[in-house]
């Protein structure tokens, strides 16, 4: 054993075990209606995904969470849309005193105000209080496709490089990135997020990407791609991710028909029970993070239950679902 | 809120996303709308910035609405997206690799 080596032993020896408390990861999908945000924690370190489609939203959660006067250690934007992004605008409100250690979004040129006014923040920020703006394509700034957040709970969180394609590029949902959740205890508890990548962004994830391989995808929890549209799955998907159940973060009123009829029945044929916010409201996902803990989530209703908007959807990718 | 009574008023509309024929609209750099796909240009996509001019008869009875692809304030808005971003440069004080918190 080299010096270095017993050094580590001797260190790891002497170090205090983490306390269940420090261990546990929390993750939740937040209601804010027909948008993605969802907020994980583990130890200490604060990630937010996404931040739903309304400032007022996420600021009446950031209030009831008392998320002010904190650190954000994270910040992801899956896509651009304006359903995953206006609410990230209101973390750096200046009255919130909210602090942002590292921003990830995929950079690419796009004209709303929201996002231009959001840029704004993310540079003012970058100059002015340290924060670190990674791209989505080089999340790890250093030419890797894969980039590890290590939390400091134990927690770990895989950042992938989006799907590309030239020349002509993806739709906007097909440059989501992909975000894997891995528990302290990895046995325990995995969740898989793509944002709203499509079933061409899905094909490049089992495909080309090799992300089935690394960092693999056979999961505990998947949230819907897409808030459940039809278009957001494949039945290869499913195969490979192998989901105990999925959460989809969805408004009750959508003029999308969200969920798809289309997509409910693939769920059911592949016998993986479904939440999701309109009817369920904020889905908790506890792990402990220990040993065999395993994870829970915290029910508020039923499983599998349809909501008014559901309809099925007439897009040809849809019929059938693949 | 009061209702508009100009005659003639210009509002400058961005496409965020079209889905089950339905667009998802942002309206004068604010608030976002859904409106049918059917009302817009064929050619509208996403990303695209859009002219909507409304203008009202005297007597207050009648408005026509056009709406257009605005392809020069497209490019524009493109163009400085792509300048704030400045995409591909690596941040001066970003040490790359995986990150411990």
């Amino acid at each position: 054993m080299t010096f270095a080596a017993v050094f580590a032993a001797v260190l790891l020896a002497s170090a205090p075990p983490l306390s269940a408390s420090d261990s546990e990861l929390v993750v939740r999908v937040l209601d804010v209606g027909q948008g993605d945000a969802i907020l994980i924690e583990n130890g200490g370190s604060r990630v937010l995904i996404d931040g739903g489609p309304e400032r007022s939203r996420l600021g009446h959660l950031l209030d009831s969470l008392r998320l002010n006067d904190s650190t954000f250690d994270v910040v992801i934007l899956t896509h651009p849309h304006a359903d995953h992004l206006i609410g990230l605008r209101e973390l750096f409100q200046t009255h919130r005193h909210i602090n942002v250690r590292f921003f990830f979004e995929n950079k690419d040129p796009y004209t709303t105000a929201n996002l231009r006014h959001l840029r704004d923040s993310i540079n003012s920020r970058v100059t002015h209080a340290g924060l670190v703006y990674r791209d989505t394509d080089d999340p790890c700034a250093n030419g890797k496709p894969i980039c590890t957040i290590t939390m400091k709970g134990g927690a770990k969180l895989h950042i992938m490089r989006p799907f590309w394609s030239s020349p002509n590029p993806p739709n906007p949902n097909n440059r989501s990135v992909a975000v894997k959740i891995v528990g302290p205890d990895s046995a325990s508890f995995t969740m898989w997020l793509a944002g709203d990548a499509e079933q061409e962004a899905i094909s490049w994830f089992l495909g080309p990407a090799g992300y089935a391989r690394n960092p693999g995808m056979h999961v505990n929890v998947l949230k819907a791609d897409h808030h459940g549209s039809c278009n957001g799955v494949t039945n290869a998907y499913i195969n490979t991710l192998n989901p105990d159940v999925i959460v989809t973060s969805v408004g009750a009123v959508n003029s999308y028909k969200h969920m798809h009829t289309q997509a409910k029945t693939l769920f059911r044929n592949h016998h993986v029970p479904w939440y999701r916010t309109d009817q369920n409201g904020t889905i908790v996902i506890r792990s402990p993070g220990t040993p065999g803990g395993g994870y829970s989530v915290a029910e508020h209703g039923a499983k599998n239950r349809s909501g008014p908007s559901d309809k099925r959807s007439t897009q040809p990718e849809c019929n059938p679902v693949p | 809120m009061k209702p508009d009574t100009r005659k003639k008023a210009e509002h400058r509309w961005v496409v965020d996303s079209i889905e089950e024929f339905v667009a998802s609209v942002e309206v004068d750099g604010d608030r976002m709308i859904t409106v049918p796909q059917s009302l817009l240009p064929t050619e509208a996509k996403q990303g695209h910035v859009l002219r909507v001019v409304r203008e009202t008869a005297s007597d207050g009875k009648r408005s026509t609405v056009t709406i257009e692809v605005d392809e020069i304030a497209t490019r524009e808005a493109l163009g400085a997206s792509a300048a704030q971003t400045k995409k591909g440069t690596r941040q001066a004080n970003d040490p790359g690799g995986d990150i411990a918190l």
